[in-house]
């Protein structure tokens, strides 16, 4: 059974290009954003500095395809799997991208629609597993910084998967966080912030969850994603935070 | 008088001396340091770690050494800043030096461990004895670890360290230095 939150388009504004509030040419300041996400009306959009933020949208996935039990994001709900929400990205390298992140309809990732036997992605479901060699001057950390990681990258049509665990390796005080970020086209980077929910569990011993994402993937087939897993630490004397980088796609 | 004065010179002389031994001895044994007094000093440590790690990522390492002599005269019993010390050397290739830092953050880590033994300070002196020693004696070090631990966090930790191989040119990363702060402050 999936459960979708219906988008709210009504409270969507233009500005005078035509350009869609949220949309890459349009995007929302960060006091709009903040403002928007108080009160609980934040539906997802671009915002100056931060790039894609995501709808607070909670599916519970009911196809085999996605993983049972872990909730995630849903950043692109149009139905019409046509539609390239990295519009901007086209040949002429205009920005035409507008209703990008709002919109309602249901929540199939296009996952069953037609075009997805012609994405030009490789249909790909791997996990990756490795370690962040890393050395934190605070007193009494040290190379305890070091964490395992380990990703599961899935693609289904053009929908892109990031899934993100780490063992922290008794050092349990630390706040872990990963976001990935993608390309496409052009120069500019859009960041998406791994989330979890209180039902997400991995049964995995040692592991903990970190969250995960979908991330429509542009119709052009050019992406290249990154993930980036840290953490953020409260020493007591001071707050500290550490960091890998990892390409994931195209490995 | 003077018989007398004769009789007790050496005590007099021996008291002269022994006075300002005395005295020093008793501001050797300064008072407890306060709670305000260990979070400043907690709070220098600190920000010396970071100015250190900035430097290091920066990959200045003439400017490092010189910061690093500062930090040893204030923090003479930190090993972490003789660990960085012989990484700096070793980045330099200059490995009699950084052999010798490295053995004495080993040096003090072992005084540190036989006053407490702190889980982390074992596993920052196994590393440096991969540094100098090489996988098998880590791996060694590593099981004297296991068989002294037995809580499960600790076994899952040591295994988890088991796998982990000294790579100088992996550490202090300027990228993964700013990308921490860049997308660590989103998750504040």
């Amino acid at each position: 059974m999936t459960k979708i939150k219906i988008y709210n388009l009504s409270t969507s504004s233009t500005d005078e290009g035509g350009n869609e509030k949220g949309s890459i040419s349009n995007p929302f300041t960060v006091a709009e954003y903040e403002a928007l996400l108080n009160a609980g009306d934040w539906k997802g959009g671009f915002v100056e500095g931060l790039g894609f933020c995501l709808p607070q949208v909670v599916v519970t996935p009911s196809g085999a395809s996605f993983p049972s039990g872990v909730s995630y994001y849903d950043s692109w709900t149009f139905s019409d799997s046509s539609y390239d929400s990295w519009g901007y990205d086209g040949d002429n390298g205009n920005n035409n991208g507008s209703n990008t992140g709002g919109g309602q309809g249901d929540n199939n990732h296009n996952d069953n629609g037609d075009s997805d036997s012609n994405s030009p992605y490789p249909q790909i479901n791997e996990t990756q597993e490795g370690i962040a060699l890393l050395y934190k001057g605070t007193s009494g950390i040290g190379m305890q910084s070091t964490f395992l990681y380990k990703y599961t990258i899935r693609i289904i049509g053009y929908t892109m998967f990031v899934s993100v665990s780490v063992s922290s390796v008794n050092f349990n005080s630390r706040n872990f966080w990963a976001t990935a970020v993608l390309q496409g086209n052009g120069n500019k980077k859009f960041h998406f912030p791994l989330s979890r929910d209180r039902h997400d569990t991995l049964s995995e011993t040692g592991w903990t969850l970190v969250g995960n994402v979908y991330i429509e993937l542009p119709k052009s087939g050019n992406a290249t994603a990154w993930l980036y897993i840290g953490y953020n630490h409260d020493s007591g004397a001071g707050y500290v935070n550490d960091s890998t980088e990892l390409r994931i796609y195209p490995q | 008088m003077q018989r007398l004065f004769g009789i007790y010179r050496p005590i007099i002389v021996l008291a002269f001396l022994l006075i300002p031994v005395m005295l020093s001895c008793k501001l050797v044994k300064e008072e407890p340091i306060s709670e305000e007094q260990q979070k400043e000093i907690a709070r220098k440590r600190f920000l010396a770690g970071e100015k250190l790690e900035d430097i290091l990522c920066e990959k200045d390492f003439k400017h490092a050494l010189s910061y690093l002599d500062t930090l040893h005269a204030a923090f003479p019993r930190d090993p972490q800043f003789y660990f960085c010390e012989g990484w700096t050397y070793d980045m330099l290739e200059d490995s009699i030096r950084s052999r010798a830092a490295f053995a004495h953050a080993v040096l003090i880590y072992d005084s540190l461990i036989a006053a407490k033994q702190d889980f982390g300070d074992m596993i920052n002196r196994a590393f440096i004895i991969q540094i100098l020693y090489g996988q098998n004696t880590y791996q060694q070090t590593l099981d004297s670890m296991q068989q002294k631990k037995s809580t499960p966090e600790d076994s899952f930790a040591i295994k988890v360290y088991r796998k982990v191989v000294y790579k100088k040119v992996e550490l202090f990363k300027l990228e993964h230095r700013i990308n921490a702060k860049k997308f660590g402050e989103l998750f504040d």
